[in-house]
């Protein structure tokens, strides 16, 4: 296998598998790090052709999303497909590799007073990571999801296919939007080795605004008040154990001075106190990059204090919870996850939470051996999509190599 | 008409079967009732539907789609019609299954800033009956007064504002769809997606995976201050280069739409008139929106930009009369120009927002080589460019340049990486360019994806994809007749 692959991606693009490389506690055979499409194509046309089951790794900042498997042959790592292919800055689009880090891009278009519309808790993933996991954190309120951002992505399909989907530009709706598609497959598809982003520009100020009140309730009824509000936070994070509501504003000073305002009332109607804490998102990016588990609950906005209630269940007394107070979705870092009985509790909670939500999402995004031993971290896809999303996953990886026994089929 | 092979009637049994479920007003087979279902738009082709079928619902539509598969009648979903690629043309000898009677809103969730509709809803009357909430629907084609919802879903509109907000795709939030072979299925949920983002494939799908029978949008809240600007220069390229400074000055106006000479002097010389000054080169419409606070300082430095490169005036709205007006110009553009010619094919593409001057400049030189009137409208912002050929139809010579000027200003747009379309779609008439913008693995793909959802070929056949690339499609001659 080794030496297959070596002739393959070249000498030193493959090693064994090391104990450092486990996914769930199992390693993988070997890994590969090819350092382009065309390799990347070749290694996926013979793992293929031979049935080695491939995991993709970018950052390995995700790496303990989805199911355990008892057997990885390959793992094809991203880390030597890096780098910025394309920037023009006035066009407000870059083009990248897909193995460069999220934190590399940032740097990059910071210096022309531009950011990266993707806020991953960890500026380590690579992008191709953060766009197969459409993974958002706080700023989605006002940039949504990563799905908006792709312009276009190069994809190598699991038997060696480069295919190149969307385009350069801003708005384009010449044939499927394939991007859609790929964005939060998971892997599944293919190897995203290029992609075609949007950037924008940097606000010109900024102001984070923490309120803390008294019990959790006063703090959803003050972060319904402020999404009424003429000046919206563009981020709003209801945190807790310790109950606190922090609310990001940008744009031009003066908009920001008014969102202040509108913050202060907000505190003084609800008796919340409230103070400035610039560096709260990045704190609470931190704390989420650390947690061992990370269960999302999700339902409409509207059901935000439902949704709470569940999470709470979720978390146990000693948990902690973090919800985008907008969208209607929390994050529940419960304790405890990596014993049995431990395991065995939040596998209770998250079935019962699943059975009792009726529209809602119940999703486990990152989670210990012992809770994925005993939970689906999906609860399954719908019934009716799933045949669609079977022939799909075939026409893209038709030996079924790709993340193999990991995801939802 | 002369020369036009109708195709066949639908059998006795089938009509009957389908009379009985939608009544007689629900399945039109008379020539003259269908005679406005010939063409869409895109007035240059037409051709006759085997029948219009119109259902009401949900499960009537997956009944129709049933009965039509046992007997592989391919079939065409149509809204208002109001399609610029011929997406709606009923090829193949297929069906047309009209939305008209699916027009209701279902559900208005305000709390939620959403809404359940039937396809057919008209894209304005959904801002309308929102806007008591604070809330509207953002994607706004130049056509929302008569295009639908269904229609704007199936071709991933756009519109003006969706530089700022998003085209159509960016907000949808889960469908009901009958699959061709009458099959329903749910996409999208209340909580987060859980296996692909089906939605998101299956907007812009053109109708080609079947029929879209309730969608749930997102609305916006109504933005509680608008500014509006018009911002006047003396040469093409200074307002090009200005569009290209605003966006990179890391302004995000909602709009920014430029109207060229050509386009200005249509709309003077019309009951449209707005004020716009006949010898200006080019004029911007800027709009920013939002809240009140900071939004006279984006404004003013937006007009600071359009002075530093050369605008000989910046006129800013007072208020909503004065804002109308600035727009007007705008958006009568089209109706305006239609009166200048005998036919109006109003081109779609996109470049980056750098390349904008050079290839604006290369599309009035590309028309002058080949004797055209070249009029421009269109979201400068996006790099989204709408040259608008004027032409008469009975004049072969003339046709025949238009055609030649219009694959080499795509190819002009694709070579500086661009595209061929940014919002009406590849439908009938962009088919052509897909070989020169995707590879043979991409297309292939596409098909493969087409196959999934699709697999005996029925929904909106022949479009989108060359049909080379799908050989399967190629079923009974098309008859495209081009209207005499």
């Amino acid at each position: 296998m080794i030496e297959r692959l070596r002739g393959l991606a070249g000498g030193d693009a493959v090693r064994s598998g090391r104990d450092d490389d486990a996914v769930h506690e199992v390693a993988p055979g070997v890994v590969v790090m090819p350092d382009g499409s065309d390799a990347c194509a070749a290694v996926l046309a013979a793992c293929s052709e031979e049935e080695w089951t491939v995991e993709i790794g970018g950052g390995r900042t995700a790496r303990s999303a989805g199911r355990p498997v008892s057997r990885i042959d390959v793992l094809l790592s991203t880390a030597r497909i890096r780098g910025v292919t394309e920037y023009e800055p006035d066009d407000l689009t870059i083009g990248v590799a897909g193995g460069t880090q999220i934190g590399d891009v940032r740097a990059r278009v910071a210096a022309a007073r531009q950011r990266l519309p993707l806020d991953p808790t960890s500026a380590r993933a690579s992008v191709g990571g953060v766009l197969a996991r459409g993974a958002a954190g706080p700023m989605r309120r006002s940039w949504a999801t990563p799905r908006r951002q792709v312009l276009g992505i190069e994809l190598v399909t699991g038997d060696g296919r480069v295919l190149s989907v969307g385009g350069r530009v801003v708005k384009n709706v010449a044939g499927y939007d394939l991007n859609k598609l790929i964005v939060g497959s998971a892997g599944t598809l293919g190897v995203i080795t290029r992609v075609h982003l949007r950037l924008l520009p940097l606000p010109r100020s900024s102001a984070t605004l923490v309120l803390e009140g008294s019990t959790r309730n006063v703090l959803t009824a003050a972060a319904r008040e402020l999404l009424e509000a003429p000046v919206e936070p563009v981020a709003l994070e209801l945190i807790g154990s310790r109950w606190r509501l922090i609310a990001l504003y940008e744009g031009a000073a003066e908009t920001v001075a008014a969102g202040i305002d509108a913050a202060n009332g907000v505190a003084t109607r609800a008796g919340a106190s409230i103070g400035r804490e610039d560096d709260a998102l990045e704190r609470l990016a931190a704390a989420e990059a650390g947690a061992p588990l990370v269960i999302r609950v999700a339902d409409l906005p509207s059901r935000l204090e439902g949704t709470l209630a569940i999470a709470q269940g979720i978390a146990g007394t000693s948990g902690t919870i973090a919800a985008h107070a907008g969208d209607g979705i929390a994050r529940v870092m419960p304790r405890g996850g990596s014993t049995a009985p431990g395991a065995a509790a939040i596998a209770a909670a998250i079935e019962e939470a699943r059975a009792g939500m009726k529209g809602g999402t119940v999703i486990i995004e990152r989670g210990t051996t012992e809770l994925l031993r005993l939970v689906d971290p999906w609860g399954g896809v719908p019934e009716s999509t799933l045949r669609l999303t079977r022939e799909l996953k075939r026409q893209f990886d038709p030996a079924g190599i790709l993340q193999h026994g990991r995801w939802v089929t | 008409m002369a020369g036009v092979t109708l195709p066949p009637p639908l059998d006795a049994g089938l009509a009957a079967e389908l009379r009985a479920l939608l009544g007689d007003e629900g399945v039109l087979t008379s020539p003259s009732e269908m005679l406005v279902y010939e063409s869409d738009g895109l007035v240059a082709y037409r051709v006759p539907p085997r029948a219009v079928i119109l259902p009401r619902d949900t499960a009537e539509t997956a009944f129709v789609l049933r009965a039509l598969a046992e007997q592989r009648i391919p079939f065409v979903a149509r809204g208002a019609g109001t399609g610029l690629s011929g997406g709606a043309l009923a090829l193949e000898e297929a069906v047309v299954v009209s939305t008209a009677r699916m027009g209701q809103v279902l559900e208005l969730d305000a709390a939620n800033r959403r809404a359940r509709v039937q396809p057919g809803v008209i894209n304005a009357e959904l801002s309308r009956l929102a806007a008591p909430h604070g809330l509207y629907f953002a994607p706004d084609p130049s056509s929302q007064s008569a295009c639908t919802l269904g229609g704007n879903v199936a071709e991933n509109a756009g519109g003006p504002h969706c530089l700022k907000y998003g085209v159509t795709t960016d907000h949808v939030l889960a469908l009901t769809v009958v699959m061709p072979d009458g099959s329903v299925l749910e996409m999208g949920g209340d909580g987060e997606t859980i296996g692909y983002d089906l939605v998101g494939l299956w907007v812009g799908s053109e109708g080609t995976f079947g029929i879209a029978t309730e969608l749930t949008l997102a609305l916006a809240s109504l933005p509680e201050a608008r500014a509006t600007m018009l911002a006047i220069f003396d040469r093409l390229d200074d307002a090009s280069h200005a569009v290209s400074d605003v966006i990179g000055a890391g302004l995000l106006p909602a709009a920014l739409e430029m109207i060229d000479q050509a386009t200005i002097r249509a709309v003077e010389a019309s009951i449209f008139a707005a004020g716009y000054p006949v010898d200006a080169a080019a004029a911007l419409v800027i709009e920013f929106d939002g809240a009140r606070a900071g939004l006279d300082e984006e404004a003013a430095r937006a007009a600071d930009i359009c002075t530093a490169r050369g605008a000989r005036e910046v006129r800013l709205a007072n208020d909503d009369t004065e804002r109308d007006a600035l727009w007007r110009g705008r958006k009568k553009a089209f109706g305006a120009l239609g009166r200048l010619a005998p036919e109006l094919l109003v081109q779609d593409a996109v470049v980056p927002r750098t390349a904008l001057p050079r290839v604006l400049a290369r599309v009035m030189e590309i028309g002058a080589e080949h004797g055209l009137r070249i009029a421009n409208v269109f979201h400068a912002g996006d790099g989204n460019l709408h040259p608008c050929i004027l032409f008469d139809r009975r004049d072969p010579d003339q046709l025949e340049r238009v055609e030649r000027a219009s694959r080499e200003m795509m190819r002009v747009c694709v070579e500086a990486g661009g595209t061929v379309t940014g919002e009406h779609g590849i439908g009938l008439d962009k088919r052509e360019y897909m070989n020169g913008l995707f590879d043979e693995p991409t297309l292939q793909a596409m098909c493969s994806v087409k196959r999934v959802f699709d697999p005996a070929g029925l929904a909106n056949p022949a479009k989108v994809l060359p049909v080379r690339v799908c050989r399967e499609w190629v079923g009974p001659a098309t008859r495209v007749k081009v209207a005499p």
